[in-house]
This record gives C-alpha cells, structure tokens and sequence, in this order.
C-alpha cells in the first residue's frame, strides 16, 4: 500500500509542476489516505468498509478514533482532522465541472491541510517502523 | 444527530471563549456524514501551538471522549473570503468601503464599551474610503496593516487588511 502512496505522490508532485491540479489534489489525497489505511491495517484498527459509498468515510472516521485510542499528542489532532475537507476538494478534482484553482482550492486550501497531516501521519509510520512496503 | 450537536456547540463555544476574534461554525455534510467545523484563523492553524493543543485537547475531551468521530475541524479560506464583508454580530458602527458595508460590534466589558471587530477583512488596496464611526479611535486604525502570515507570497500584492487587533479601546 505505501508503494501505491509513494506512486500517487510522485504523480501529485509531477501533476503539480505541470499545473494540472484536479490531478494534483486527486492524487496527494490517495497518496495519504493509503497512508492512513497502512496504519489502520498495521495497529488492527482497519475495518472493511461497508459498501462502496462509505469507504472513505468509514476510514476517516476510523482514523478519527485511532488517534483518540493512541492518545495522539493534542496539539497534533487538529492537524490530522481535516481529512474530510481534503476529501471534498478530492470530489471537487474528480467529479466536479469546476476545476482545482490555485489560489482558492490548492495552494491556501488543499496543500497547507495536506502538509500538515502528511507530517503526523509520517511520524506515526516511522515510529511503527513501517517500511515502504507497508510491512 | 441532535445530541451530537450539543458536543459540537460546546466545542465551538469553548472556542469561542479563548480566541475571540475567531469566527468558528459547523454544518452538517449529509454526504459524509459528518460534521465539518470551520473557522477563520489561518494564522493560529499554521503558527500557533497553543491553538493547536487547546482545539486538539478540546476535540479529544469533548467529541472523541464522547463518540464523535465524525467530524472535521480546520481554516476554511473560502468561508474567510466570503466573510469578508460580514460581521456576525450587532452593529453599532461601520466602516464604509467601496465594494460593501463592514459592520463591527460592540461589547462591554467591565462597563467599557469596546469595539471588537469580529473578523479578518480583506480589502484590496485603495478600496478602503473611509472609516466613520463614533466609537473607535481612528488612530488605532492602519488601512496598510499587512499580515504575512496569512496569505501567501502571491497574495500579499492584492489584499491588505484591516486588523482585528484584539479589543480597540473606545474613546
């Protein structure tokens, strides 16, 4: 799963230099919520979603709650809440007629959120000595 | 969902509490099931540990601690940009620009009536034309008050901001 996640980075960051950034947003946001999934399914926390609708739902609620069950450092929780916003912006890069703007959706939305959480949720995987097979 | 909204509101109102010059709401996402809590403060998001412990032991003790998982909780910058003309409270005094009606509050406090503007007001450079009122002291007023903390690098040529500099004292 984290060498999907390292793929889906790799075309974010090329997306993003190439100013596509439906593609961009699409692809940081997989990128981490296979990050999130990784420790899920490595601390037993994963649950098989119910139904297709609810996947990335259920993970990020699931996620909420892990980080409450492992007693994640306050100041860190606000930084790793906000993945139901990034998912939005995902809906909005993948389904939307609206493109991803710059200004309004990217750079003062999406990224800083994005920064934030890929900090934490990096942390976690190092301190679990998660490799970037997912082992 | 109805009891899951009391928690949410005393978050918010807790949060409220400590950093006043914040607008912070919530709605319900039918879509996600869940509850997106937004606020206007950029700079504490980025910059401000005490903010991030404060909301983040309040997220754990008040929504986690009691079931409330589904929830979101962040700087909203379109809901900052659209606010920008707004004040959300009773208005007493204002602030006329060319592109709308800045409306400010009062609040008293120890029997001194202050005024408190409740958020962050984008401007764009010359569209400020005027700051009537009878309260505020025009001097603590600087229309090419800049925060670089909050917008970024290709942002800082367009707005400029009137600041929300805690309490401006009334005269």
């Amino acid at each position: 799963m984290l060498e999907k996640s390292k793929m889906n980075l790799e075309a974010g960051l090329w997306a993003k230099e190439k100013g596509y950034y439906d593609i961009a947003v699409s692809r940081y946001y997989y990128s981490l919520f296979q990050k999130v999934i990784t420790i899920l399914k490595h601390d037993g926390f994963y649950n098989a979603p119910k139904g297709e609708n609810n996947t990335h739902n259920q993970v990020i609620n699931d996620f909420n709650e892990y980080i409450y069950k492992i007693n994640l450092a306050p100041e860190q929780i606000p930084k790793v809440t906000t993945m139901h916003k990034l998912k939005k912006k995902r809906n909005k890069a993948d389904y939307s007629e609206e493109k991803i703007e710059y200004t309004l959706d990217f750079i003062n939305d999406f990224l800083p959120k994005y920064n934030q959480f890929i900090k934490v949720i990096d942390s976690i995987l190092i301190k679990r000595g998660i490799d970037n097979n997912g082992r | 969902m109805e009891d899951k909204k009391v928690f949410i509101e005393e978050f918010i109102s807790k949060v409220k509490d400590k950093y006043r010059d914040l607008i912070i709401g919530y709605e319900f996402d039918d879509e996600d099931n869940a509850f997106d809590i937004w606020h206007t403060g950029k700079h504490y998001e980025s910059n401000d540990e005490e903010f991030l412990s404060y909301t983040g032991e309040l997220i754990r003790d008040v929504l986690f601690a009691n079931g409330i998982f589904n929830i979101s909780f962040g700087y909203d910058y379109l809901k900052t940009r659209d606010m920008g003309w707004k004040c959300n409270n009773d208005s007493q005094n204002t602030i006329q620009i060319t592109k709308g009606e800045v409306k400010v509050s009062i609040k008293k406090e120890d029997s001194i009536p202050k005024i408190y503007i409740n958020t962050r007001i984008l401007v764009k450079p010359g569209d400020i034309i005027d700051f009537k009122t009878d309260f505020i002291q025009t001097n603590n007023y600087n229309k090419n008050y800049l925060q670089p903390d909050c917008f970024f690098e290709e942002d800082l040529d367009k707005y400029k901001q009137i600041p929300n500099e805690e309490f401006i004292q009334a005269a």
